[in-house]
């Protein structure tokens, strides 16, 4: 399969293997002599941080390490608090016609009682994400319409111990899927679909309280997806519209504001094109930096087959993150749309040249995103008491190829697998 | 503008126009035009469409955005941008009837027979190039529609042609809602779409169908008022269906109904299921055979916005005659022509002009048929269709004739704002055609940059890059 997909064996040769989990369970661990990156723009030259039962207990320039700790000696090393990747998308297996769920809306497209508990962990894209230094993300189904709820998880070995918001936010896409058949086949019909099913789940909890409150009369139906729905359709929990265009982040603006949606946003890199309109109305953006690859051009003279709108478009996106930052909108970063996570970087510093500034760049991956998952006690920064989630690096992160050594999560140590040579075997001979 | 001007202004366009300039205008990158406090168009040929006809040598004066005189020798406030519209002609800003311009995605949601809940304002595309097209051709209103594929379609969205503004600045605000519907082989289907048959298979189908779908709007209206005054013991409330909510909409005389049809008995059966029902048909579209049944339309109070001299497409359009606007006209039918194309919504001042050519109509009745008669037809005459005090600001100056095929559009204006201008567009081009040599350039200069790259680190020959990927 390996040898099939160039894609597939870069993502293997850049993965991660968890270490701590196949030595001794070893609790405490003093991370001695590292530059720190605390939070963005608060750096200690050297330090030590100790981390104990998966949570930083200690981190500053005259921490001892305690007598029970592993020392690490990381001279040398940057460490950096653990990044959060705000919209991993999960495949999602097609649903057969005879495994419809029972007591569930008759239109497949509307499944948002769909939990990606239930197919959290992804090994490939899970080590993909190690590697480019995540170590937490907000996990989501793949699809259209309405597709389930995502859940918060830290990216290590085990799902359980990992899962810390099993249901966080409901996941839209507001498109028609390829080769649908059936209603809806348009844009217009799924805009539709959504707001008719937004309506049902809000009756449905009406519904069935008026009826909890007198039984004696007709029972309203049950129906699981709206029920699961009807926190996101009262505005109680976070829907996030994924957007394909700049267009599509108006149009989710606008339906959030009618039906009263508490929404976010996960951008398509446009947004640069209606910038004043976002920013008129309340946007909490997720942003991909995953920028256009260059027009194929002929040699010389005009060339027809390339419109002049792309050319803007590869010219213009890279400063896509920088024109958000100065309308003084806040994003989080995202690899989604990206090849494989760790291309990130080298998106990344092209944003930079184009003037994001690296601390809001860093802030975007760390502390925005704990922020709008609700984690800023637990995440985003080096602080006692936040789960010990770390990115080591030698040298800096925010380079186009950063080196990166690996990245603690819940206190435990996973390296970057720097030959590849015995995971690609590994899977070339399965 | 002097007429030599415009001359040279065609000679530019003959000559200058560079390649690759025709995907150049961008919406998003357009912004919107000021809006001047005041504007006065000087000494024009002035086509009112309103009582006072065709004024010679008249000046129009505007102020925020609003008509407010019309006539020979007025008076303009001295801030006032003034514009030369000596030996040029002024109309009111065209109106299309039947559009499908600036949707994004697919104009029918063509699966279910009725599909009253979905709405073209969701989907309205700013950055379709259309709308700049079609205001280069003094288009300035159109009644976007939802496709044919379904006896009762999704709602309307009447727009104005603001360039530049997102989606919901798009939006006549003052337009009464509207939907499509549609008779005949579109949606029975039968001759055609034999894989997903779908119910109605016939015209007999297609009527029964909208009497189904109106009686469960009114069981639904009823449920839901007998519900508001707590006359059912249950106190679960009903649900909201949207399809329905549209439905009784048009039972209330709220939503105007613009259904695609073409032979005579199909509209008179739509015209009696309405009254059967208690409402109006606002317009009949196409209505190639409305001429045969034109006393009929006119009783009714539909109107007719109809195709100039499009037939023969189809075997229930053998009928077509390009007479029909005249025979609708005389008959007292409230009459437009319409584009259905974003090619012909370019230049719908000539299809008016096939309306003195076959039939007849008085030059000033004709422009009438793409002017003031689809505003009517729309409900928006209050506010445009004609030059009149009081009215938009929504005018176009040609560089003749409105009729003339020898004319073009020299300047589109909404809301006293100048939305095109032909002179500034033909300006814009050699900026446009540098900008687009100079990404060219960038372009080639990155792939060459990358290629040494490669050499200097001695790697080993790469495979050659994937495609990129297309985004839209």
């Amino acid at each position: 399969m390996a040898s099939r997909s160039p894609a597939l064996a870069a993502l293997i040769l850049a993965g991660t293997c968890p270490l701590a989990a196949a030595e001794a369970p070893v609790a405490t661990h003093a991370l001695v002599g590292a530059r720190i990156v605390v939070a963005p723009g608060r750096t200690l030259p050297s330090g030590t941080v100790v981390l104990r039962d998966g949570v930083i207990v200690a981190v500053g320039s005259n921490v001892a390490a305690p007598a029970d700790a592993r020392i690490w000696d990381l001279a040398g090393k940057t460490l950096y608090p653990g990044l959060i990747d705000a919209w991993v998308p999960r495949i999602w297996p097609e649903e057969k016609a005879e495994d419809a769920p029972q007591a569930a809306h008759e239109n497949t497209l509307v499944r948002p009682q769909r939990s990606v508990v239930d197919r959290l962990r992804d090994e490939k894209q899970w080590q993909a994400l190690r590697a480019a230094g995540f170590t937490t993300a907000l996990v989501v189904p793949e699809g259209s319409v309405l597709r389930g709820r995502g859940a918060v998880a830290n990216l290590g070995d085990d799902p359980r111990a990992a899962l810390i918001v099993p249901d966080a936010v409901q996941a839209v896409r507001l498109a028609v899927p390829r080769g649908r058949d059936g209603y809806p086949e348009s844009l217009m019909g799924v805009v539709a679909l959504f707001r008719q099913t937004m309506l049902d789940a809000r009756w449905h909890r009406q519904a069935h309280a008026a009826h909890g409150a007198d039984p004696a009369q007709a029972r309203p139906r049950f129906d699981a997806a709206l029920a699961a729905l009807e926190p996101a359709a009262h505005g109680e929990t976070t829907v996030v519209f994924e957007c394909d265009d700049a267009i599509a982040v108006l149009r989710a603006q606008r339906l959030a504001a009618e039906l009263g949606l508490r929404a976010w946003l996960v951008g398509s890199g446009e947004e640069y094109r209606r910038l004043a309109e976002i920013a008129a109305r309340p946007a909490q953006l997720v942003l991909p930096v995953a920028f256009p690859e260059r027009p194929k051009v002929g040699d010389e003279g005009d060339d027809l087959t390339v419109g002049l709108d792309e050319l803007r478009h590869w010219e213009e996106a890279p400063s896509n993150p920088a024109r958000l930052a100065e309308a003084k909108l806040t994003f989080a970063l995202t690899s989604f749309r990206q090849k494989e996570p760790r291309a990130i970087w080298k998106q990344l510093v092209r944003a930079i040249e184009r003037g994001l500034e690296p601390d809001v760049a860093l802030a975007a991956l760390t502390r925005t995103p704990a922020e709008l998952l609700g984690l800023s006690g637990r995440a985003g920064a080096i602080e006692p008491g936040k789960m010990a989630n770390l990115v080591v690096v030698e040298g800096d992160l925010l380079v186009a190829e950063p080196k990166i050594e690996g990245v603690w999560i819940d206190g435990a140590y996973y390296r970057t697998e720097e030959s590849g040579g015995k995971a690609e075997k590994k899977e070339a001979g399965q | 503008m002097t007429r030599t001007r415009c001359l040279l202004a065609l000679a530019a366009l003959a000559t200058a126009a560079p390649a690759g300039a025709a995907d150049a205008v961008s919406a998003w990158r357009s912004g919107q035009p000021e809006q001047p406090a005041a504007v006065v168009v000087r000494g024009a040929t002035i086509w009112t469409s309103g009582p006072a006809g065709v004024l010679e040598s008249a000046d129009l004066v505007v102020r925020q955005g609003k008509i407010v005189a019309v006539g020979q020798a007025l008076r303009a406030p001295a801030c006032a941008v003034v514009v030369d519209g000596s030996g040029l002609h002024l109309t009111p800003g065209l109106v299309d009837a039947h559009s499908h311009t600036a949707v994004d995605g697919a104009v029918n949601e063509g699966t279910h027979i009725s599909t009253a809940e979905v709405r073209i304002a969701d989907v309205l595309d700013p950055d379709d190039v259309g709308i700049y097209r079609q205001l280069a051709g003094g288009l300035t209103a159109a009644n976007v529609l939802h496709g044919s594929a379904n006896a009762i379609g999704g709602q309307n969205a009447v727009i104005k042609l603001r360039w530049g503004a997102p989606a919901a600045d798009l939006l006549f605000a003052a337009a009464p809602p509207g939907i499509k519907f549609a008779l005949g082989e579109n949606p029975k289907q039968s001759n055609w779409n034999q894989e997903e048959r779908r119910y109605p298979q016939t015209r007999m189908g297609v009527e029964e169908v909208l009497r189904a779908r109106f009686q469960a709007a009114r069981d639904s209206a009823r449920e839901w008022a007998d519900h508001r005054a707590g006359k059912k013991r249950s106190a679960v409330p009903p649900r909201h269906d949207l399809e329905l909510e549209a439905l009784v909409e048009i039972l209330e005389g709220r939503r105007l109904v613009h259904a695609h049809s073409y032979r005579a008995d199909e509209i008179l059966m739509l015209l009696r299921v309405a009254e059967e029902f208690g409402f109006r048909i606002a317009t009949v579209q196409h209505g190639l055979e409305s001429y045969k049944v034109a006393d009929e339309i006119a009783r009714h109070g539909a109107g007719a916005s109809i195709f100039s001299d499009w037939w023969a497409y189809k075997y229930e359009v053998i009928d077509a005659i390009p007479w029909a606007a005249a025979i609708d006209y005389r008959r007292g039918v409230l009459t437009s022509f319409n584009s259905d194309s974003e090619e012909l919504a370019r230049r719908l001042n000539t299809e008016a002009a096939k309306a003195v050519r076959y039939g007849g109509v008085p030059e000033v009745d004709a422009l009438k048929l793409v002017t003031i008669n689809p505003a009517r037809q729309l409900r928006i005459d209050d506010r445009v269709g004609s030059l009149e005090a009081g009215k938009d600001a929504d005018f176009v100056l040609w560089s003749g004739h409105p009729l003339s095929t020898g004319t073009v559009c020299l300047q589109t204006w909404i809301d006293g704002r100048k939305y095109f201008d032909r002179e500034a567009d033909l300006a814009a081009r050699e900026a446009l055609a540098a900008e687009r040599a100079a990404l060219l350039a960038k372009v080639r200069a990155d792939a060459a940059a990358e290629k040494a790259k490669g050499k200097d680190d001695t790697k080993p020959d790469e495979p050659a890059a994937a495609p990129p990927e297309v985004t839209r």
